[in-house]
């Protein structure tokens, strides 16, 4: 039985192998390909005066029917198209009615168009693929997971077209350049690279899409299977891609000068790259008055501090350094752990274990139940421990506190690995007191400045000096219009946001 | 370098800084004690023992067995031995817990053994690494510390209790207690003389012998200043010299005066600021001839006994000279005791060198001569606020 699994070492490398298909790009092949497939579908049509007939194929479900019958089907069945050698130049110079109908000349290609929606034509003289596309998906709706009151509500969906047209409602400019690359051995996910051309640093697009083309990769079907193959190292919790259901944060991240990436099939878009100050911002500081945003975001950052830091902390002081607290709150800790049979730390890093099970469950579980297990979890089980002499109500207090202070951060993947670093901060914390703890904030900031993310250092909003300096650096939000230059560290062509 | 590779650089530099930082002794790790496994002890008195060893008597306060109730007397301990430390340490093993030291706020001497002397004491404060410089010292005089923490403990309150009361009533502005391990040490060193509040115990009227331990026998109350010499006790002050002293001092900012006005009226004034400010006076020759302690002062009326017309200036001025008078009489007290025992307890020595950095030099130099002749002299300026006119209404009602 093994519980990690092999190591990566010993798995050799296995280059896809191009072209994926062999063989001619025949009927015949094209109906071997998709052998038992029940979802193939294919049809012969009989052009007016025609001996023989044109073989159409397409797969069901993936393409709208009015669109193949219309502007396809129906052209060939009842245009008058001569029969002869240049019939497949004669359908694309009108034959067929289809705004991407495109020659094809390899069966990886043709294959390729099947699979995203097209219909291939088999003519005598080569074949013809036509988009006709099913254009079915969820309509755009309100983000769940980063709400705004004075914003935008529209937030991301699945199909990545429709993510594009968000962002370019938000970005008419001409400058907004969209790439798109096929991620994925047997998924083929289109993934679509965004950035603006002449603000962003031309070398970060280039780098990004060259690692996006080497992805060999079965599937692209979940975020990280995207984001560990883009950012390096990957022997870190702390997230370098932010991901983000609004498309208003999207364009913010492009005005700045980063990069996004739209994926097909997921309803978030990504921005790289990131660095710490971008996963404390949260979408409505723009919204809110400097003032306010700034009290607030000074609040998150000292909210991190206290979720990383407070259950060590607790730890420390209350099993190694006891002149550290205050007389009457040591006499008042003390009298809450009368008869807990269990050490500081044991309730501490149990507690701790205890609410990332309780998160957990309430994730897992439907929304309502989850609530419901949430609230039995944390009021009635916490209570019936501390009465049952489990744990002592400080603990409860301290352990809940860390744990609401780290719900402040905006975006989820920070606040995981922040949970992590909190658990080995604790461990730590119970082994050597506040040196432990002194060590392992060492580690973690000696961690966070080592980190880079294509070039851009994670804490580089914090190690910047000159004009960054002056707009009020990653913590201080400033006035709109004293907020001038866009971040140092981005290297982006254009520095200016406003006149 | 590898992320692997520097990850194990990383882990070897923080054992390394471990081994530093820890004196790279045997024991890897600190030594964890938890907090539930301690008796936090928050008052040491110390008695002379037998065969003139040191008595130690810790008390840990009201221990409370839950959130919302004390059922129990205060902990005691109390060992006897050759130095204070090794009957704290002797104590250990009296405890169902560790004895932690480290949050001691108050100290009892008792006064036997502040005439013997109490350097071992001062000795320990200084060097024990539990021992806070914040602690705060009192001599008991008439009796033993120990039975000071026994009398005055009930189940409802502690002799560690009283004196924070004591140590919190007694000063005003956000000032620290003076009285402190920090400034007994820094005095001593200074010019080896020290003043220590002494506290005495009183009958309590509403002890029942009878009780459950509800009420403690005794009341403990602040009754002047102790004055040491080369860490033992030469003297006490009491009254208006302890009073003066505080003055002067800037230690006690909550004295109270009662003035009597010509029309046979008494005016209860508070003392709401004092201010000390030391003037040297040389000859020709450079020889100090006079120091004088310029207090500035301000009062505020808080009772009459009587009527009297506050618009009168006539009236206003007889108040403030008799207030002004009452203080500068208080620290004229002070200054004639300091020099009649010939110890400069209120460390004007000090003052001096810090408020004329010109004269520094001679006054370190020939300080100890000059003391026993130099004319001490005391004035006072300031003013007595009306806190409000309570005869304004009666007034523009007739």
């Amino acid at each position: 039985m093994s519980l990690f699994g092999a190591g990566a070492g010993h798995v050799a490398h296995h280059p896809r192998r191009e072209p994926e298909l062999d063989g001619p790009l025949t009927w015949e092949r094209v109906e071997a390909v998709f052998a038992d497939c029940e979802d193939f579908s294919h049809k012969e049509v009989r052009p007016p005066h025609w001996e023989t007939g044109i073989r159409v194929c397409w797969l069901g479900g993936m393409v709208r029917s009015e669109r193949l019958n219309d502007y396809v089907l129906r052209p060939l069945g009842t245009v008058d198209i001569p029969q002869g050698k240049r019939l497949t130049r004669a359908l694309l110079d009108g034959g067929v009615w289809n705004q991407d109908a495109r020659e094809q000349t390899t069966l990886d290609d043709t294959v390729a168009q099947l699979l995203e929606g097209s219909c291939a034509l088999f003519l005598p003289d080569g074949v013809i693929t036509c988009s006709v596309e099913t254009e079915e998906k969820r309509s755009v709706s309100e983000p769940e997971n980063e709400t705004e009151t004075k914003g935008a509500r529209d937030s991301f969906v699945e199909s990545v077209r429709t993510n594009t047209s968000l962002i370019r409602r938000r970005l008419r400019s001409p400058h907004l350049k969209i790439q798109r690359h096929v991620v994925g051995r047997q998924t083929r996910t289109p993934v679509e690279l965004l950035w603006l051309e002449g603000l962003t640093d031309p070398a970060l697009p280039a780098r990004i899409a060259r690692r996006l083309d080497e992805i060999d990769e079965d599937g692209l079907l979940t975020t990280a299977e995207l984001e560990e193959y883009l950012t390096d190292p990957r022997a870190t919790a702390f997230p370098r891609m932010l991901f983000t259901e609004r498309p208003d944060r999207m364009c913010r991240g492009l005005l700045e000068g980063r990069v996004a990436l739209l994926i097909d099939g997921l309803a978030v878009g990504a921005l790289l790259p990131g660095d710490v100050s971008l996963f404390l911002k949260a979408p409505q500081d723009r919204s809110y008055h400097w003032l306010a945003a700034t009290v607030l975001r000074v609040l998150r950052y000292v909210c991190v501090v206290l979720t990383l830091l407070l259950p060590g902390f607790y730890i420390a002081v209350a099993e190694f350094h006891l002149e550290l607290i205050p007389t009457s709150l040591a006499l008042s800790i003390i009298a809450s752990k009368q008869d807990v049979p269990f050490p500081t730390a044991f309730e501490v890093i149990g507690l701790l274990v205890a609410f990332e099970v309780l998160q957990e469950a309430g994730q897992r579980l439907p929304k309502t139940i989850g609530q419901t297990v949430s609230i039995i979890g944390g009021l009635v089980v916490g209570q019936a421990a501390v009465d049952a002499k489990i744990v002592s109500p400080v603990v409860v207090i301290v352990v809940a506190v860390a744990g609401v202070a780290g719900f402040t951060v905006p975006d989820q993947d920070f606040a995981n690995a922040l949970r992590l670093w909190r658990l080995l901060l604790a461990l730590l914390a119970a082994l050597a007191g506040l040196f432990g703890v002194t060590v392992g904030a060492a580690l973690l900031i000696a961690h966070l400045a080592g980190l880079e993310d294509h070039g851009f250092p994670y804490l580089g909003p914090f190690g910047t000096t000159g004009r960054n300096a002056l707009e009020g650096g990653p913590v201080i939000r400033r006035p709109v219009p004293e907020d001038k230059l866009r971040p140092t560290e981005l290297n982006t062509e254009n520095w200016r946001k406003r006149g | 370098m590898t992320g692997r590779k520097k990850g194990g650089l990383l882990l070897i530099l923080a054992l390394g800084l471990y081994l530093l930082l820890s004196g790279s002794s045997s024991d890897l790790l600190p030594w964890a004690r938890d907090i539930s496994q301690v008796k936090l002890m928050r008052t040491m008195a110390l008695d002379v023992g037998e065969e003139d060893q040191v008595q130690v008597t810790l008390s840990g306060g009201l221990q409370r067995q839950d959130q919302d109730s004390s059922d129990a007397l205060p902990l005691l301990l109390s060992r006897q031995g050759l130095t204070v430390f090794g009957s704290v340490q002797a104590l250990q093993t009296e405890s169902d817990g560790y004895v932690e030291m480290g949050h001691l706020s108050d100290c009892v001497i008792g006064e036997a053994l502040a005439g013997k002397g109490i350097e071992g004491l001062a000795d320990f404060l200084e060097r024990d690494f539990s021992m806070r410089l914040g602690t705060r010292l009192f001599l008991l005089a008439g009796d033993t510390g120990e039975n000071a923490l026994r009398m005055t403990s009930s189940k409802t309150t502690a002799l560690t209790d009283r004196l924070e009361a004591i140590s919190q009533n007694r000063t005003y502005g956000g000032k620290d207690w003076p009285f402190t391990v920090r400034t007994y040490l820094a005095d001593t060193e200074d010019n080896g003389v020290s003043l220590l509040p002494v506290l005495e115990l009183a009958d309590n009227p509403d002890y029942d012998p009878e009780g459950q331990g509800e009420q403690p026998e005794k009341e403990i109350h602040l009754t002047g200043l102790a004055c040491l010499t080369d860490q033992k006790l030469t003297g006490t002050l009491t009254g208006e010299e302890s009073r003066g002293a505080s003055l002067l001092s800037g230690w006690d900012q909550l004295d109270r005066f009662q003035v009597e006005l010509p029309n046979g009226t008494v005016a209860g004034v508070r003392l709401v600021l004092c201010q000390c400010r030391w003037e040297p006076e040389f000859d020709e020759k450079g020889l100090l001839i006079a120091v004088t302690a310029r207090l500035e002062v301000q009062g505020e009326l808080n009772e009459l006994t009587g009527w009297v017309d506050l618009t009168d200036t006539a009236v206003l001025e007889a108040l403030e000279q008799g207030f002004l008078g009452q203080v500068a009489g208080l620290a004229r007290a002070a200054l004639d005791r300091s020099q009649e025992d010939g110890t400069d307890f209120l460390h004007i020595r000090r003052q001096l060198v810090f408020q004329c950095p010109a004269h520094s030099a001679q006054l370190m130099a020939h300080w100890e001569d000059w003391f026993p002749t130099v004319e001490l002299r005391a004035t006072a300026e300031g003013r007595v606020e009306r806190s409000y006119d309570v005869d304004l209404p009666m007034r523009e009602g007739a």
